[in-house]
């Protein structure tokens, strides 16, 4: 029963975009003006006129957002609208200049405009793409919820550490005190979530404890290098480090608790660090077509003062 | 001994009391105002600190010297305590009669303090908090054991025992908890006579710890402890089911109710209809009791309400000084009959009405009158529309003259079945909480009384006999319309008088698949889910609301049952048994044909959703879980279009007075469904069980709101189990434009929480009203950019998602 705005009433304001393109390219293959093609045609001057008018329009929805009050039309039909009319002044600008650009304020408005559409089509990306990842990363909980799940797991790690050693305490205070969850911009946004996740927050931690154990193995009694070398892992590492020091096995069992601990905690991380980035992604492109947009404004004005100030 | 002699004794200052008094002496009567407290109305003077207290029945006027409207305890102990004083009523204080004698024109009252008070008549307005139940075991006298609790915030860091099972201890325990640790004593093993709010909050208090409870707990003995090692002051023996235990407190706080202080009462030679300790005195129309000259007015002789109070004793002093007084009720009354022929007196409207409609017969004409009070009487063209096909509206009908029609098509206006005087319809939204089931058109000559849902569930509640006869007709009528509409009433009546009306908790299984299939069942109201096992898994394939039914195939293909059918929510099912449902058929061969080519249509249905693996099923039964099952307009966002900007929030803060009555991010999500924190307009909102100013109505349209007449008690919040209303306070902050605020930044933004930085503010409750004053539809749902957000029928919903 939902109906995404791409497809609202079955298409209709891409039907309109795909005749509003047509009509343009079709005059401008029957245009045959005595000067080459440019703004200063009749159809240069009506392509324009479409143009300016579409620009503001558009911008215009930025208005039509925040009237809440607005009974007519759902927001929905306009985004919908927005996005397919907004592609064709791809078409019509550049039809409009009839291919002449030069390093002038005219070109500036028509550069902008390209800007602002591609901004929008990375919006469209980001909005057909990552509100479904998202969801799926999210499972259904909250971000707050996956905070205090961290949270959570970082005071039982840290209970459960003290059991165990020194050692251990230290590797878990270390690893909530590198956890850190969204960062800088450039981290939100691209930053690689898993190796963000295990980096700052928790392998690190365990590197340390992985050295001093290797060396410790090392030193120690061959069954434990054997049992060491069949199984790789953090896990076993700990268990030799343990055999050495003759754990008995309530310690081991701590220990393996500690490590599961550890594991749910990074994966949490991860999904924390990804869901961030999923967000930044669908906001952070709002942060470069408005400013664009208000620029194209101010460039449209420009070139259409400079257009009749000096005719 | 100084006796002084007036011409009326009023035994009593509460309402009813200081309102005789002040009549008496506005018409110069000599009089005297009997009071054993030391200030007036004492029993809302030991109301707890704050207490909002209602102004029932709301529109009954007020007639009195006194001014009496709804407000806090203070407020009004202020208004009477100056109301009092201005009209020159002669009040004793500390003056407690401790006997009647004599009779009319020569009355004695004897006071405690040797003194004594003649007069010829005497008005008794003591009420029944005058004699509280007490422990009724050894030390239940001893200084820290009360039976009342002025303000609960002069307590701290004590350790207090509640004694009672009912709102007035719940209220207590739950005010006390705040600073003390409470236990309370239960006699039962649940709190079953609190009201519906007190009954959460005290639940929630027990789960989360903030106060103990001992159940099926009887009190034994108190001993006064003197510096104890625990240092607590009362030792409490205390019989539980596992036997006697001790609990060390500091209070004993026992709030067991109170009775009508009969010994004395009965002394006065006034008589009891019987032995049961509640029961009151009966009294003339006058309020005279069995005794002349002696009468009785407010809750002793069975009138509880403070306006009744109040008018009773203005009315009571007119009829001892010989003056007629209509009811205070007759004028409202007069109007609504005004514009009827022939019935404009009421006392002959409503003989009329115990006359001609046989539901009302057995009313009391007082039950009559405040029935009438909420009800209107109306007089509709004949050819009007009385009720309108699909409407949600759920008033109740009975024709006092003409007749009315019922459109059993609502696609053809010619098939239509006559109702005439007596009769009544309505009722299937009423019990069901669904849309209006039928268009109906007033006849020649029609006169109807209109009663709003409150009213007629308290009068189904309160007297059988109208819920009887209506639950007859409920049936006759659900099965014509769902099961056999061409088999005559007459016919079906029988079939009526077999059939059970059976209830369901939700998730109850009403029947399994391998069952002996024995009964039909017709959904009468709530909703049900039908599941069959898919790979060993028990899964959800369709979901009914009221008016289907279920259970009809094993019946007619003779098998065992096919499927496992459960309650969704709580849910009414009319249980129809086998045997008669086959006879119906065996007389009906149409009707049998009929129903074997529906099933056929089901048999085919569930096969197909069985092929497709019962993934929608899944769907289903997380909807249900969410209790989507009595909804009738949900919020469903999509996912996998919705893009987290709350554009939905600020159009429902922005046209909701600053605050966002929609919660998007809270709530469950099932696959990418998600189904946010807000209202659901259930079939039955349980919102409006239990609001005092009965302040939460629905449109015809289905939207259920909250009007302004809100006093802000928090009912309805503690009453909905989806946690979608919240109270605030109303009033907007001035607002810059949103021209100002996007060029100039001039804050709040469009769509902005409104925080109010007035403490003391009231807040009122407030919850979605699906933009009903709004063209367009809901805010949210038009504000939503992607289209991620929807709102529709969850029946519509479930059908699709199958």
């Amino acid at each position: 029963m939902h109906a995404s705005f791409l497809s609202y009433r079955n298409f209709f304001y891409l039907k309109i975009a795909l005749g509003l393109t047509g009509v343009a390219v079709l005059a401008y293959a029957l245009h045959n003006p005595t000067e080459p093609p440019n703004g200063g045609t009749w159809l240069g001057y009506t392509l324009g006129t479409v143009g300016a008018a579409l620009i503001g329009w558009l911008a215009w929805f930025g208005v039509r957002k925040r009237r809440y009050h607005d009974t007519q039309n759902r927001l929905a039909a306009w985004l919908s609208a927005h996005v397919y009319l907004g592609t064709t002044l791809v078409i019509i600008t550049t039809l409009h200049s009839g291919f002449q650009l030069g390093w002038n304020v005219h070109s500036i408005a028509y550069v902008l405009t390209l800007l602002v559409v591609a901004s929008g089509f990375y919006g469209l990306y980001a909005y057909v793409t990552y509100p479904r990842l998202l969801t799926a990363n999210r499972g259904g909980v909250t971000r707050d919820a996956l905070i205090a799940e961290v949270a959570e797991l970082d005071r039982e790690c840290l209970m459960l550490s003290d059991q165990v050693g020194k050692d251990a305490h230290q590797v878990v205070l270390h690893s909530i005190e590198e956890t850190v969850l969204g960062g800088s911009v450039w981290d939100q946004l691209f930053g690689d979530p898993a190796r963000r996740a295990a980096a700052a927050s928790v392998s690190e931690g365990l590197d340390v404890v992985k050295q001093r154990i290797e060396a410790r193995i090392a030193r120690g009694a061959p069954e434990v290098r054997q049992v060491a070398e069949q199984d790789a892992t953090a896990i076993s590492f700990l268990a030799g480090h343990m055999l050495v020091e003759g754990a008995g096995p309530e310690r081991l069992e701590k220990i393996r608790r500690l490590f599961d601990l550890i594991s749910r905690k990074r994966a949490l991380v991860e999904r924390i660090q990804r869901d961030i980035q999923y967000q930044s992604r669908l906001a952070f492109w709002l942060y470069l077509h408005v400013p664009l947009s208000v620029g194209l404004l101010a460039a449209l004005f420009a070139h259409i003062f400079s257009v009749f100030f000096y005719w | 001994m100084a006796s002084a002699s007036v011409k009326i004794a009023i035994v009593g200052a509460g309402p009813g009391g200081l309102s005789a008094a002040a009549r008496a002496a506005a018409t110069n009567t000599s009089h005297v105002l009997l009071e054993a407290a030391p200030q007036l109305a004492n029993t809302i003077f030991r109301y707890q600190k704050g207490k909002h207290v209602m102004a029932e029945p709301g529109v009954l006027p007020l007639r009195a010297e006194v001014g009496f409207e709804a407000g806090t305890r203070e407020k009004i102990l202020k208004t009477w305590s100056a109301g009092v004083h201005k009209s020159g009523a002669q009040v004793r204080f500390k003056s407690e009669v401790s006997a009647i004698k004599g009779s009319k024109g020569k009355f004695i009252l004897a006071l405690a303090g040797g003194d004594e008070v003649r007069a010829e008549h005497v008005v008794l307005g003591i009420g029944l908090q005058g004699n509280l139940r007490k422990l009724e075991v050894p030390g239940d006298d001893l200084p820290c054991v009360q039976y009342q609790l002025d303000d609960p915030d002069e307590y701290h860091d004590e350790t207090i025992v509640i004694v009672g099972a009912g709102d007035a201890a719940i209220e207590n325990a739950l005010a006390l908890a705040a600073n003390n640790t409470v236990i309370i004593l239960n006699r039962r093993d649940e709190f079953s006579r609190a009201k519906d709010g007190n009954l959460k909050g005290i639940m929630r208090g027990i789960e989360s710890g903030q106060l103990e409870c001992i159940y099926n707990a009887s009190p034994k003995r108190v001993d006064a402890l003197n510096q104890d090692p625990s240092g607590r002051r009362l030792r409490f023996m205390v019989k539980t089911k596992e036997g006697e235990t001790e609990v060390l407190c500091d209070r004993i706080v026992a709030r067991l109710g109170a009775l009508p202080p009969r010994k004395f009462v009965e002394a006065c030679g006034i008589e009891f209809p019987n032995d049961d300790p509640a029961a009151v005195p009966a009294v003339s129309p006058r309020y005279e009791s069995n005794v002349p000259g002696l009468y009785i007015i407010g809750a002793l002789a069975g009138y509880p309400l403070i306006k009744q109070c109040i008018n009773q004793g203005y009315e009571v002093v007119e009829f001892i000084c010989g003056r007629e007084v209509e009811p205070a009720d007759e004028g409202l009354l007069r109007a609504k009959f005004a514009h009827v022929p022939g019935l404009t007196k009421v006392n002959k409207a409503i003989a009329t009405i115990k006359r001609d409609v046989p539901l009302f017969a057995g009313l009391t004409p007082l039950q009559l009158r405040e029935f009438l009070l909420d009800s209107d009487i109306r007089t509709p063209a004949p050819g009007e529309v009385v009720v309108q096909f699909n409407d949600y509206t759920n008033t109740f009908f009975s024709i006092l003259r003409g007749s009315a029609h019922i459109r059993l098509d609502p696609s053809d206006p010619t098939r239509t079945l006559p109702l005439g005087q007596g009769k009544f319809f309505g009722e299937m939204s009423l019990i069901s909480g669904r849309r209006r089931a039928a268009t109906v058109i007033a006849g020649e000559d029609c006169v109807l009384i209109e009663t709003p849902r409150r009213s007629m569930n308290k009068l189904i509640q309160s007297v059988e006999s109208v819920r009887r006869e209506i639950d007859e007709t409920f049936l006759l009528r659900a099965i014509r319309m769902h099961i056999a509409p061409e088999v005559s009433e007459d016919d079906l009546i029988e079939v009526v008088h077999t059939a059970r009306i059976r209830q369901f908790n939700p998730g109850e299984v009403i029947f399994k698949a391998g069952d002996v299939a024995d009964s039909l069942h017709l959904i009468r109201t709530g909703s049900v889910t039908v599941s069959h096992e898919i790979g060993g898994r028990d899964v959800v394939i369709a979901y009914l609301p009221s008016g289907n039914y279920v259970g009809e195939l094993a019946l007619l293909t003779d098998s065992p049952r096919t499927a496992t059918v459960r309650a969704a929510v709580a849910t009414e099912t009319i249980q129809l048994p086998g045997v008669v449902f086959r006879e119906l058929l065996a007389c009906f061969p149409d009707l049998d044909a009929e129903l074997k080519l529906k099933a056929q249509g089901r048999l085919r249905e569930t096969a197909r959703l069985r092929a497709s693996q019962g993934a929608a099923g899944n769907m289903i039964e997380f909807l249900v879980q969410q209790g989507i099952g009595e909804a009738t307009d949900v919020l469903l966002i999509d996912e996998t279009l919705c893009i987290g900007c709350d554009n939905c929030e600020k159009a429902c803060a922005d046209t909701h007075k600053g605050t966002s009555l929609l919660d998007r991010e809270a709530g469950p999500s099932f696959a990418t469904l998600h189904v946010p924190t807000s209202c659901r307009h259930c079939e039955h909102p349980h919102c409006m069980k239990d609001c005092p100013p009965d302040a939460i109505h629905r449109t015809p349209e289905g939207e259920v709101y909250i009007a302004d007449n809100c006093i802000g008690c928090g009912n309805c919040q503690q009453n909905c189990p989806y946690g979608v209303i919240q109270m605030a306070v109303k009033g907007e902050p001035k607002k810059p434009s949103l021209w100002q605020w996007l060029l100039l930044g001039k804050g709040p933004a469009p769509g902005d929480e409104f925080h109010s930085t007035d403490k003391h503010a009231p807040k009122k409750a407030v919850k979605c009203d699906m933009c009903k004053d709004q063209a367009g539809g809901p805010a949210c749902v038009r504000a939503c950019p992607t289209g991620a957000a929807i709102r529709v029928s969850p029946q519509e919903f479930m059908a699709i998602s199958r």
